[in-house]
């Protein structure tokens, strides 16, 4: 069952990309221009892609690993929501707050950031429970 | 269900403390330095949204534990714990420091300590959630 485990990690990391294109560089990127004095310089940025990369498949490699450890045999569809609800109760959500606490964003936008980032993690865990559906449990 | 509301309890305790004791403790000279960026709040305007954090940390405690109890196996607590706690790690550590030192100028070595001790801290989570349910 390994090449599922490295299907969906690939998948994952493929989705992290371009979801957070989609995300963060189009539904969100007036409201990024408004913070901009917050952020780095684009040239800046682009210099750092490669810590996006590794960041994306520490995410996708250890998303499906935890997913892969607790599915169970109910419908795939229901625990894939499950799933993608408690990573975002597990990271998104938290993060998001937490990051509104200490920076100075404004609350609609932070908001707005985190459904659209709920929704792409309850996205990608249906992927994963999918991909996974029948699949023996553990990692390897 | 009563194990699942003490675990997250103390989950909430832990997780709250020990963000303290990195954030507020081990990193402050860190954060100190970088308020002259502008791209962090004064401490006085992060206290006055502290019920944030509150919201954050519970539910990080109830995600944390919610996660666990659904993959747990009967295997040594220990391990477990251990294992559960570097994979929060690689997908809610990791990644978040990583992405806000390429976004924002927190600078590399901040960013380095910041997944280290995070790291330390929710595998200590972890192994207390694992003990706990053991």
């Amino acid at each position: 069952m390994r090449w599922r485990f490295a299907i969906s990690v690939a998948l994952i990391f493929v989705m992290l990309f371009l979801l957070g294109w989609l995300v963060h560089d189009g539904l969100l990127r007036a409201d990024y221009e408004r913070i901009r004095p917050l952020l780095r310089p684009m040239d800046e940025t682009r210099a750092r892609i490669l810590y996006v990369f590794l960041a994306q498949l520490c995410s996708a490699a250890a998303m499906v690993w935890i997913y892969r450890q607790g599915k169970d045999d109910r419908p795939w569809l229901g625990q894939g929501i499950r799933y993608g609800i408690a990573v975002a109760v597990l990271t998104t959500i938290p993060v998001n707050l937490v990051q509104y606490a200490v920076m100075p964003l404004p609350l609609d936008f932070v908001l707005k950031r985190m459904c659209y980032d709920v929704a792409a993690v309850v996205l990608m865990g249906i992927v994963v429970a999918f991909i996974n559906r029948g699949a023996v449990k553990g990692h390897g | 269900m009563t194990k699942f509301i003490v675990s997250a309890v103390v989950m909430f305790v832990l997780t709250f403390a020990l963000s303290w004791g990195v954030h507020g403790g081990l990193l402050h000279g860190d954060y100190t330095a970088m308020l002259g960026s502008g791209a962090m709040r004064r401490p006085a305007d992060t206290h006055s949204l502290i019920h944030w954090m509150f919201v954050a940390h519970a539910v990080f405690a109830v995600g944390f534990t919610w996660v666990y109890l659904q993959g747990r196996e009967d295997k040594p607590w220990l391990a477990q714990g251990i294992r559960y706690g570097i994979a929060v790690a690689l997908l809610a550590v990791v990644p978040v420091y990583l992405i806000y030192h390429v976004v924002t100028p927190v600078p590399l070595f901040v960013a380095i300590k910041q997944i280290v001790f995070d790291t330390v801290r929710v595998v200590l989570m972890g192994v207390a959630l694992a003990w706990l349910n053991r």
